[in-house]
């Protein structure tokens, strides 16, 4: 296969993954700054392990073994300076992401019509708390309401998008 | 733990991890909890999944502007990822998502091993299926043998009932024809037909998705239809659900009834006082059928003399049959008395055979008779004999006669029926003449018929000629 063709392959495949290894990673991590450091390191893997991919096999389960033994490396590098998961929580985590894989690719799906559904304060606010580089104290500066009111009104936006989401899920099937 | 206490505890957890406020503390039990709960690791995976997609992918939309798509076939391939910016990303992805389908399809073909947390038996997929009664299956995700193990997909069935139980404990009664799809083990979705679900303690938060909304339940019994179209209704039949649609939530609780419309909004919640507590009584004469019975056939018209059959033909279904049934399909939960007046002609023109008992009430679509024999039921038959003194001569129940030359002249006849829940036995009992005076009487034992909450309606009716009046069901406390 022409290297053009194998890039394209990898850029396909990947597009299509990667934010579910994304959410992998950082369900394991549960840290924004460490999750975007490690992914870096497993795109690159990826890459480079590209030519050992089998065409045609199961794309993300590859890349899911990949990623976990990618978080694996970097949280023993980062030692204990840090908070980290127990291994058998690392474990957990993979399977039930893997098992439910289809279900969490239809819970992406419907997530922007379920921000649609805000109202359009809540809309701006979660907007605002997701944002780049954003934290609740900073949100909590830019609309001039203290941290705990807009860390509860991001508490209560999110917990009624996982709501909606559980709805879509249906909707969709899977 | 209880589902609700869980989720409490869950959410609180989360949101502290998601904002960058958990200790120490909360993390060790966060991953104790995960680590020793299904229910924990599912919603952990699901609501870190959410504040992820959330921050890469919601407001992508916003970012549009800021798309850039590198020069690919002149650049190295690492260079990909040092040019790869989010907006990008999120843009490919979109125009490649009609490809995850395939992926989806290898994904769920895969064997998903869960261990059950309560007798720590290591399970495939997400339910069983446990029973079956005159089920046809279309083509289904998912193996269609009563003791399967279902993992994630749909089953499709054509007519029939199906029992499913779910992992978590959750029990579903699938009535064809009827879409159902295994979402986990506490998530199913109804994309079309009837379902009664039963969830036990252990499996509160036990959730049906449906287009446009879902039933999450608080504990306890529930019917669930969505109609072609998508318009659907919910009813409680014991304790309370509550009804979740975009970022509303509508509680229900028993017996109420509520219409949902195929874009998801909830109208007309209807309480109605627990039909246990209210006999159905009506004289079929008004010349109108009560909101609380329902026709199956062609051939039944309201007359100032009753309902009456108008086929015509030969016995054995060619008669034209056509059935009264209740619309509640949950009789078998509760002790009663049932009765119904029947006019038999007195002429041997006709030959009409009288069907009076508990079943699904629909007409079988495996054989031409016309009889309500479809799924489980507990049926008198009353068949003529040859001659004008033998209008009903014998009675048959279970495929065996349980009553014979009985010479039994035509004219107004009372049919009771007498239910006993507890012990699942049906007691008959024919007043010949209607004087009070019992002619004819036998007992079925009905406990092998697995009746549910969707097949257990009270059902008369038969061939033409036949009139039905004075239709009457008493709850009773204790079974005379």
């Amino acid at each position: 296969m022409a290297q053009n063709d194998r890039i394209n392959e990898f850029m396909e495949l990947f597009t299509r993954s990667e934010p579910r290894i994304s959410a992998l990673v950082f369900s394991l991590l549960a840290n924004w700054a460490d999750a975007d450091d490690v992914k870096q390191e497993i795109n690159a893997v990826l890459w480079k392990k590209f030519d050992e991919f089998e065409s045609g096999s199961n794309f993300l389960a590859w890349a899911y073994a990949i990623a976990r033994i990618e978080v694996m490396r970097y949280r023993k590098s980062r030692g204990r300076d840090r908070l980290q998961f127990t291994d058998q929580f690392m474990d957990v985590v993979c399977k039930q992401t893997f098992h439910e894989s289809d279900l969490l690719e239809a819970r992406r799906r419907s997530l922007a019509d379920c921000v649609e559904q805000l109202s359009e304060a809540d809309r701006k606010l979660i907007r605002m708390r997701y944002a780049e580089g954003a934290t609740v104290d900073s949100v909590a500066e830019q609309v001039g309401r203290s941290v705990d009111a807009v860390y509860k009104a991001v508490m209560h936006i999110r917990r009624a998008l996982h709501r909606c989401v559980q709805l879509a899920t249906g909707a969709e099937g899977w | 733990m209880s589902d609700k206490t869980l989720i409490s505890e869950m959410s609180d957890l989360l949101d502290a991890t998601c904002d960058g406020r958990l200790d120490a503390v909360g993390q060790a039990r966060l991953d104790y909890l995960v680590c020793t709960d299904l229910r924990a690791a599912e919603f952990y995976v699901h609501y870190m999944h959410l504040h992820d997609h959330l921050r890469h992918q919601a407001f992508a939309d916003d970012l549009s502007a800021d798309v850039s798509v590198p020069d690919l076939a002149h650049a190295k391939p690492l260079s990909f990822f040092s040019l790869h910016r989010r907006p990008m990303r999120y843009a490919l992805a979109a125009s490649l998502i009609l490809m995850v389908g395939a992926l989806g399809s290898v994904m769920m073909s895969l064997s998903v091993k869960q261990t059950d947390e309560y007798n720590g038996i290591v399970r495939q997929g997400f339910a069983s299926l446990t029973g079956s009664t005159d089920a046809v299956f279309g083509e289904s995700d998912v193996p269609t043998a009563v003791g399967s193990q279902l993992p994630a997909g749909f089953l499709r069935l054509r007519s029939g009932t199906v029992q499913v139980e779910f992992y978590s404990g959750a029990q579903v009664t699938l009535e064809g024809p009827c879409e159902f799809g295994i979402n986990s083990a506490s998530r199913g979705f109804l994309k079309v037909g009837r379902i009664a679900a039963y969830v036990p303690d252990k499996a509160h938060g036990f959730t049906v998705g449906a287009p446009k909304y879902a039933v999450v339940d608080l504990g306890t019994r529930f019917i669930m239809t969505v109609r072609e179209g998508g318009d659907s209704s919910v009813r409680v039949t014991e304790g309370k659900v509550e009804l979740q649609s975009g970022t509303k939530v509508q509680p229900l609780t028993v017996w109420q009834t509520a219409q949902v419309d195929a874009s998801g909004t909830i109208h007309d919640v209807v309480a109605e006082t627990d039909p246990a507590l209210v006999p159905v009584t009506d004289s079929l004469r008004s010349g109108k059928l009560p909101a609380g019975l329902d026709v199956v056939g062609d051939f039944a018209e309201l007359t100032p003399r009753g309902m009456a059959v108008t086929g015509k033909g030969p016995a054995g279904g060619g008669e034209k049959r056509t059935y009264i049934r209740t619309v509640r399909t949950d009789w078998y939960q509760t002790n009663f008395i049932a009765e119904v007046t029947v006019d038999v002609p007195d002429t041997t023109e006709t030959n009409a055979i009288t069907f009076f008992g508990m079943g699904g009430a629909e007409m079988t679509k495996v054989t031409p008779f016309q009889e309500p024999i479809f799924g489980p039921h507990v049926l008198a038959v009353m068949w003529p004999g040859g001659n004008i003194d033998s209008r009903i001569d014998s009675i048959h129940a279970e495929g065996k006669t349980v009553a014979k030359n009985l010479h039994i002249r035509g004219g107004t006849h009372k049919l009771r029926m007498v239910w006993d829940a507890d012990t699942e036995k049906a007691r008959f009992e024919l007043e010949e003449g209607n004087k009070g005076v019992v002619t004819a009487k036998f007992e079925i034992d009905a406990s092998k018929s697995i009746f549910n909450a969707l097949s257990s309606r009270i059902l008369f009716g038969g061939g033409g000629g036949l009139v039905f009046r004075d239709f009457s069901v008493t709850p009773a406390e204790v079974i005379p």
